[in-house]
């Protein structure tokens, strides 16, 4: 990880990472869906559609904070390589001390968006429990995806 | 006779309902408050013991480092999400009191 003004190195991606990029797309379009669908439902109830985004923007909260985090604690690299070799060190480093910053205080961050989304906002509560089980569905998707290219014999298809 | 306790029985009957009704919200309320305490309870063993295997699979093998990080962070996402559930479910308790209040 590097500093704030200075352009962090290209490191390709991981398969794990490649993973995980594929369920933030799937996430996102499943929400998408799923807001889209409460809104073709029910036309006079906006509340319901933001209450699915909401969800979604809690899940995307949690995720980010986790993800920095991890960022912070060990930094991408490349795949095959120890990351002792290919990655600068974190301390000191302005950014891993926000991810651990942003780590730590998420469930304070989620707690309160949640409160905002649901008592101030008046967001539907369950289509807002729908938009949080959305990363459950992709994980499905995810799953389903392996399992088939596994009985594929060919991993070609899962990137 | 028949008449006065006619006209008082509905008044006892309300008053029963009320303290019934406040008695769930209170119930409800305690119940929300133990639920989000045992979700944060099994979210962080969970996490906890996640986190330590994947500390201990990188210092094993450092080159599958990459791939130890997704799967972690898939990991904890999901059992997030499950502590976000019952942090919802918790708040609709606390601010939305589906059994009136």
């Amino acid at each position: 990880m590097s500093g704030p003004g200075v352009a962090a190195p290209a490191v390709p991606l991981s398969s794990g990472d490649r993973q995980l990029r594929r369920l933030e797309r799937d996430t996102l379009l499943v929400g998408g869906g799923l807001a889209l669908a409460a809104m073709l439902l029910w036309p006079s109830h906006p509340a319901r559609a933001a209450g699915v985004a909401g969800g979604v923007a809690l899940v995307a909260l949690s995720y980010r904070g986790i993800r920095s985090g991890i960022d912070a604690a060990w930094p991408r690299s490349e795949p095959g390589v120890s990351p002792d070799r290919s990655a600068t060190p974190v301390s000191g480093d302005l950014r891993s001390r926000f991810g651990f910053v942003k780590f730590f205080t998420r469930h304070a961050i989620l707690a309160l968006s949640a409160y905002v989304m649901m008592a101030r906002f008046e967001f539907d509560p369950m289509a807002m429990l729908a938009g949080v089980s959305t990363p459950a569905i992709a994980a499905t998707i995810e799953f389903a995806r392996t399992m088939r290219a596994g009985s594929g014999g060919s991993h070609s298809r899962l990137s | 006779m028949l008449l006065v306790v006619g006209f008082v029985s509905p008044v006892y009957a309300q008053d029963a309902a009320g303290a019934t009704g406040t008695a769930l919200v209170q119930w409800s309320i305690i119940t929300a408050g133990f639920a989000l305490a045992i979700a944060a309870l099994g979210g962080a063993l969970g996490q906890g013991r996640a986190v330590a295997s994947a500390t201990e699979a990188i210092a094993r093998n450092p080159g599958a480092a990459g791939e130890i990080r997704g799967a972690l962070i898939l990991g904890l996402v999901l059992i997030e999400s499950l502590v976000i559930y019952v942090l919802l479910i918790s708040l609709i308790l606390f601010f939305l009191k589906p059994f009136g209040g």
